[in-house]
Parts: C-alpha cells; sequence; structure tokens
C-alpha cells in the first residue's frame, strides 16, 4: 500500500496510518511511545502567544472606538504571524499529515511510535506546530526533555524526522520562507529533545 | 643541499608513494574512469540508500585540499552525511583552469560517526605557461569538537590539520622556499542561519589557519621573506536557493612568503547542485591573483563529488 493510496483513503487516513505503523514492525510493545515528534514543538510558550482580544467595554463611544482599533491592529499583526504564513490550520493538517505518512515508511523511526495513538498525536502534533508559529494555539503537553526522555534517540532519529517534516513542507507547498523559518524553531529544540538520552 | 635532503626523504618512504611519475600519472588517469562507475551508480541508486542520515548538503562538497567545505577553504562539516553510528565516504575530483594555470585534483575521505574526518589528496598543478607540473600530496584529518551547523545556537566547530608534501620540489626550491613539506593546522566553525536572506538559509564558515604553505603548498612552504607560520582567515557564505541549490562567496587569505613570486589571496563565486546524497556537482569562478610572477590569474573550476 503506498502512501498516496493511504492518502486517498480519506477519512480513515489515520486508522489505516496506525495500520501502516503497525504492519511494518513486528517490535513488541513497550513503555515507550509518546512521539517522537511531540517533542519537535516544545512549550515555546515565549512566542505561543495566542490572540486574543479583551472584554468589549461598558463606556463611552470615543472609548469603544479606541477599543476597536486595537482590536484591528491585534488582527493586522495576527494576520503577519508565521502560522498565518505557513496557510492556517489547513495546511498545518495536510503538513502533519505527510509527515505521518512519511514517517511509516521510515524503518529508522517507526518503531517509536507502535505504541502511538497517533490521532491523538496527530492533533497535538498540530497543536505545537500551531503554538510554536505564533497561531492561536496553546500547546499544554509535556515538555519536549520530558516527552523525549530515556526514548534511546540519536542523531539519527533527529535527522530523520526534520527531513521528513522538510519534506511534508515542501509537499503540501509551503514555500521557503515560512518553511525554513519554521524548521529554525524547530531546531532549536534539539537540545531539549536530546537532553535525556541514555 | 636541499635537493639531496628531498632525495634521501623519499628514499625512506615506502615503495608506493615514491614520486615515480609514471606510477602518478596512471594513478591520477583512473581516477576519473572509476570515478564515473561511481557516479552512474549513485545515480541510479534510490535517494537515500546508504546514505548517512544529515541533511542534504550538510557536508558540504570537497575543498582543493581533500577536506570537506567550500572549493577554497574547508567547513567545519564533515564529508558526506554520516552521523551517529554512521560512516560515509566520498570521493571527489576537481578541474580549475585559470588564463596560465592548471589544477586538478582527486581525493578521497572518510567520516566516521560524524567526528573524525581522514582525507586524502592528490593535488596537480600545470604551469601551461611556464611549462612544467607541480604535484602534492595531502593528507588530511579533521575531527569536529563541538555542536552542529543547524542544532545549536554557536554552530558547529572544527579542529583540522593538513599535511602536505610535494613530489617533486625542485621548482618551490628555486624560488626559495625553505621546505618541500609541511601542516597546516586550522580552526573551522559553520552555522546555518534559517531564512536569514529572502527566506533562504544562509551558512556561514569562517576558518583560521596557521600555515607556512606558498600557493598552498604547491610552491613549497616557508620563503626567503617569512619563514615562520602566518595566521590567515578563510570565510564563505552560501545560500541555500534551494534544498539542493547552494551559491556562494569564498574568501581565502594567503601568506606571502616568496620575494621573487608574490602571492594574492584567493576568492570565488560558487554554485553547488545536490542531485542527492550522493552526487554533487559544484563551478565556481575563481580569481587567485599573482601565481609564481604571473598576474591576476582567473578562470573556471568544476567539481564532481560522489559520497556513500
Amino acid at each position: 500500500m503506498t502512501t498516496s493510496s493511504l492518502i486517498a483513503l480519506g477519512a480513515s487516513r489515520c486508522a489505516a496510518l496506525r495500520h501502516a505503523v503497525l504492519r511494518g514492525t513486528s517490535y513488541p510493545v513497550t513503555s515507550k511511545s509518546l512521539a517522537l515528534y511531540i517533542a519537535l514543538a516544545l512549550g515555546f510558550s515565549v512566542l505561543g502567544g495566542c490572540a486574543h482580544t479583551p472584554p468589549p467595554p461598558e463606556g463611552d463611544a470615543g472609548q469603544e472606538r479606541a477599543i476597536t482599533a486595537e482590536a484591528e491592529t491585534e488582527i493586522r499583526r495576527a494576520d503577519t504571524t508565521l502560522y498565518t504564513a505557513l496557510g492556517g490550520k489547513p495546511v498545518i493538517d495536510d503538513v502533519v499529515n505527510d509527515f505521518l505518512y512519511r514517517i511509516a515508511d521510515d524503518e529508522r523511526i517507526r518503531h517509536f511510535f507502535v505504541n502511538t495513538d497517533i490521532d491523538h498525536f496527530q492533533v497535538t502534533f498540530a497543536t505545537q506546530l500551531c503554538d510554536i508559529s505564533n497561531g492561536p494555539c496553546d500547546y499544554q503537553g509535556p515538555s519536549m526533555a520530558r516527552a523525549h526522555q530515556h526514548m534511546g534517540l540519536t542523531e539519527v532519529h533527529f535527522n530523520a524526522i526534520v527531513e521528513h517534516l522538510r519534506a511534508a513542507l515542501i509537499e503540501k507547498g509551503v514555500s521557503a520562507g515560512p518553511r525554513n523559518q519554521l524548521l529554525g524553531r524547530l531546531a532549536r529544540l534539539h537540545d531539549a529533545v536530546m537532553l535525556r538520552q541514555p | 643541499m636541499r635537493r639531496a635532503r628531498t632525495q634521501a626523504r623519499s628514499r625512506r618512504l615506502p615503495a608506493n608513494q615514491r614520486p615515480r611519475a609514471k606510477h602518478r600519472h596512471l594513478t591520477l588517469s583512473c581516477i576519473p574512469a572509476s570515478l564515473t562507475v561511481l557516479v552512474l551508480a549513485a545515480l541510479l541508486s534510490a535517494p537515500a540508500a546508504q546514505a548517512g542520515s544529515r541533511l542534504l548538503a550538510t557536508g558540504g562538497v570537497t575543498q582543493i585540499e581533500g577536506a570537506a567545505g567550500g572549493g577554497l577553504s574547508p567547513w567545519a562539516v564533515l564529508a558526506g552525511t554520516a552521523s551517529d553510528g554512521e560512516i560515509s565516504t566520498t570521493a571527489s575530483i576537481t578541474q580549475a583552469q585559470v588564463d596560465d594555470y592548471s589544477l586538478g585534483m582527486a581525493g578521497v575521505a572518510g567520516n566516521f560517526y560524524n567526528r573524525l574526518e581522514v582525507s586524502l589528496a592528490r593535488q596537480r598543478f600545470d604551469l601551461d605557461t611556464l611549462g612544467g607540473r607541480l604535484e602534492q600530496d595531502i593528507f588530511g584529518a579533521k575531527l569536529r569538537l563541538y555542536g552542529d551547523p543547524l542544532y545549536n545556537t554557536w554552530g558547529s566547530w572544527s579542529l583540522g590539520v593538513q599535511r602536505k608534501r610535494m613530489v617533486d620540489g625542485d621548482l618551490a626550491n628555486a624560488l626559495g622556499a625553505r621546505d618541500t613539506q609541511g601542516t597546516d593546522i586550522y580552526l573551522a566553525t559553520s552555522k546555518l542561519w534559517f531564512a536569514a536572506m529572502g527566506g533562504r538559509n544562509l551558512l556561514t564558515n569562517l576558518t583560521l589557519r596557521s600555515t607556512r604553505a606558498n600557493q598552498g603548498g604547491l610552491l613549497g612552504f616557508g620563503g626567503d621573506e617569512k619563514s615562520a607560520r602566518s595566521l590567515v582567515v578563510e570565510g564563505s557564505l552560501g545560500l541555500m536557493l534551494a534544498p539542493s541549490w547552494v551559491v556562494g562567496v569564498e574568501y581565502r587569505q594567503k601568506p606571502d612568503n616568496l620575494g621573487v613570486a608574490a602571492e594574492s589571496h584567493w576568492r570565488d563565486v560558487y554554485v553547488a547542485h545536490f542531485f542527492n546524497k550522493h552526487v554533487s556537482l559544484t563551478g565556481a569562478w575563481l580569481d587567485l591573483g599573482d601565481i609564481a610572477g604571473l598576474a591576476d590569474q582567473q578562470g573556471g573550476y568544476l567539481s564532481l563529488q560522489v559520497a556513500l
């Protein structure tokens, strides 16, 4: 079953992916699981600001106009985030989906996902990408060091993930600027991901 | 006297390293043919087959002394795409043609676990106008001390040595060179800046080299004007237009030891294409300045690398 035919399954794609991940490996189920790349999107909480508008004020019209102008500025600012440049949720979801198929095809890393709830991972990872690109999301999962501790990761695994994510971004038409910005932000997570490896 | 010393030295060499003209010629002329076979095999094989896990282009290409780098300067990255627990090997041929000279280089390099690189190169320098040929062998080793150009704030840092030995030092001696062999030591740092220019990634390299070499060693080591080591700076920039395309500039400062043959700093503009992790082709425009009394040497450069 090829990657493209898996994608064609549409609605059942996650189930199919889970099948692909499990099919390709005979590793015993271990306690290692959570997502190699849950990791990738660490709590860059500093960067991960969620766009929010202050509650509408009760008062005179002048103040209201001022608040409205402030909100518009806020919206304009939000429009220039990396999240928007990437193409927002539809593109990020597509990229994550494509990325997971690539992992499923890579025997170097797919065993890390054997015991992973792929549906959950897909959502969590998309949330992290949204958060790290200043989108309206808040990643609340474990830190990158915690999420990857004692998984036995080496640079080989890290490189493989970066390569697959870059390929997925290219495949889904994300242009060089936002693509490289996102990869640059994720690259900074390297030290945290590799912090507690045996 | 100097010549007598050189001959005494060459008698101590193992038989296969002795400078015998016929043998040298055979070795270099065999390399293109075998490399052609390798290139075909590499292009036909699956893109990721047997390649290391580091990203495309992160091993640079092969610089003229055989180390991983740009064209003129060694970088802090190690050859090929090997990473933890992986080994990669590269083979390359380079041909440069400037106004009055041509330089051929053939080299091999091994990268062990992205920690240690060892390289062996043979340079052949033809004096097209003056007549004659100079050759030298370069054994190189490069140890990655710290970091990664992509993942670390401070980039990657490596310490390297290049042990150089001229095959025939007569011309160098005649020009006033003190020795026909020498050792360069360098410290290099490489760092990739994501989305640095027009959304493209920019690779910056800085190399500090201690050397006595005249024209990289092809005109010997040390001279009548200066015999001691010089500390020189080399720098290069590479803009990754796409993951498989790099364009850039390089600059290599050089000592000026010989009174009769002023030496210039080297510069180039290059473009490199990585067909996949196994094959890359680099073209450059060189400005090498004055060489052995002939001024303003400019010309083209082409280098092919195969990596396994």
